[in-house]
């Protein structure tokens, strides 16, 4: 296929997934700017890795393919250390408007993130691929390398951890039925 | 069967990964006991509340800028080029080539109005506002308060060049509903459209088949109102403190 040709279907698989690609980014790192560094380096390779399919090879689901593809991302950056050492950027006006600083200073989200931040990331990242994802177990299990019975109890042990530090910061039942009115 | 478990059941039954067999006995369980009840209630509520906050992580200009950057995808080669566009269309059909829903097309006003699954139902307007990218006050929609449309529920939806969408849906109690469109700013309806001056701001105004439009711009968006029931004369006489907020930026403006 021509290279032009793959960049634009490439270009249009990106943009259909990059704010499900941020998304598990920052339920990864639970920070904007070293979520936002994985997400493009996650662009990056997943951009070298497209140019390189065959013309007989095809990308099933990209989603996942690309969630898969940061994973490894993230193995590969906590190998390096680099998330130790990345630079804070300075935030622009406008981005300080974004969702994500909502969610920090949200009244109504506060118990939530408070226990999402406590929460062990890989937890975190089980649960976004269940809960918001919908995948599969098997799916799961082949985007983080690991069996089907290690992804079922590790969702088992995410939502109790989740459930206790969210009885722990009283994230009461009526504060919840405020949130299924919406 | 035990609470210990129920309780390892609770959350493959949640993912509908729990065998049949073992669903009925967790749920017969969970029947009976409010313990497990209160696990398996809280489990539900907080993937419903989850996926309502995960929502709100959106990418910022500064990612998008980033990542065309790096990956060399120039955005304003497509945004700001269409007869780039146009020539990659003519040269791909010229080859024979069909490219899967590479090209979207520009929504057509009222398949935004008519065809939304909404990710928000509320009347919180700024919960809406922000969801629908857009920078609304409750005073902003005093008249179509006075009206009887309340907001309704809001979308934000991604188009063809990163170019955000947004919509909030007005509902009166009799079912009626007028759709508030935040589009691009170079947006433009390919319908035959009239004009009309509001304090220096042209408004397109017009009907197809079976509803009626008017859309203006408004500092860097368009801002787009739909209706079936209203004509464009009411629906603009409603959008008056949308259009004034412009003007009374730096007054005390009540939006009546
Ligand atoms: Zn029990």
């Amino acid at each position: 296929m021509l290279n032009w040709l793959k960049k634009l279907k490439f270009e249009k698989i990106v943009r259909g997934n990059l704010k499900n690609l941020m998304q598990l980014a920052y339920m990864k790192s639970k920070d904007r700017d070293l979520a936002e560094d994985l997400v493009q380096e996650t662009c990056l390779k997943a951009y070298n890795a497209f140019l390189q399919l065959k013309p007989s090879e095809e990308i099933q689901n990209p989603k996942s393919w690309l969630f898969k593809i940061l994973i490894n991302t993230h193995i590969d950056y906590v190998r390096k250390k680099r998330f130790d050492t990345v630079e804070i950027n300075s935030i622009d006006i406008e981005d300080k408007k974004d969702g994500i600083s909502q969610i920090e200073t949200s009244h109504f989200f506060k118990d939530l993130n408070g226990a999402l931040n406590k929460l062990e990331p890989q937890y975190r990242v089980v649960i976004y691929l269940a809960d918001v994802n919908q995948y599969s177990y098997i799916e799961i299990s082949d985007m983080l390398g690991v069996s089907v019975s290690a992804v079922t109890s590790r969702l088992h042990r995410a939502r109790q951890a989740l459930r206790m530090l969210l009885t722990q910061s009283g994230y009461s039942q009526e504060y919840l039925s405020i949130g299924t009115k919406l | 069967m035990k609470c210990a478990r129920v309780e390892l059941y609770i959350s493959a039954m949640l993912d509908n990964e729990l065998s049949l067999k073992d669903s009925i006995e967790a749920i017969e369980h969970i029947e009976r006991c409010s313990a497990c009840k209160a696990k398996w209630e809280l489990n539900e509520e907080t993937r419903a509340k989850l996926q309502y906050y995960i929502s709100f992580v959106d990418v910022s200009n500064n990612l998008q800028h980033k990542i065309n950057k790096t990956l060399g995808l120039s955005k304003q080669q497509y945004y700001f080029k269409p007869l780039i566009i146009a020539a990659c269309t003519i040269l791909i059909l010229g080859l024979g080539l069909f490219v899967n829903d590479v090209f979207i097309q520009i929504p057509h006003l009222y398949k935004i109005h008519n065809n939304i699954d909404f990710q928000l139902i509320s009347n919180d307007i700024e919960l809406l506002s922000n969801h629908a990218g857009a920078n609304l006050q409750k005073q902003h929609l005093s008249n179509f308060e006075l009206a009887m449309f309340t907001p309704h529920g809001a979308v934000n939806f991604k188009r063809p060049f990163n170019k955000n969408y947004g919509l909030i849906a007005l509902k009166n109690d009799k079912g009626q509903r007028i759709s508030l469109c935040f589009l691009p700013k170079d947006y433009k309806s390919t319908l035959q459209s009239n004009k009309h001056e509001i304090n220096g701001i042209t408004v397109h105004h017009g009907q197809d088949k079976n509803y009626h439009f008017a859309y203006w711009q408004q500092n860097d968006k368009t801002i787009a109102l739909i209706s079936d029931s209203l004509t464009p004369v009411e629906m603009i006489n409603l959008a008056g403190p949308l259009i004034y907020e412009r003007r009374y930026t730096n007054e005390n403006y009540e939006g009546v």
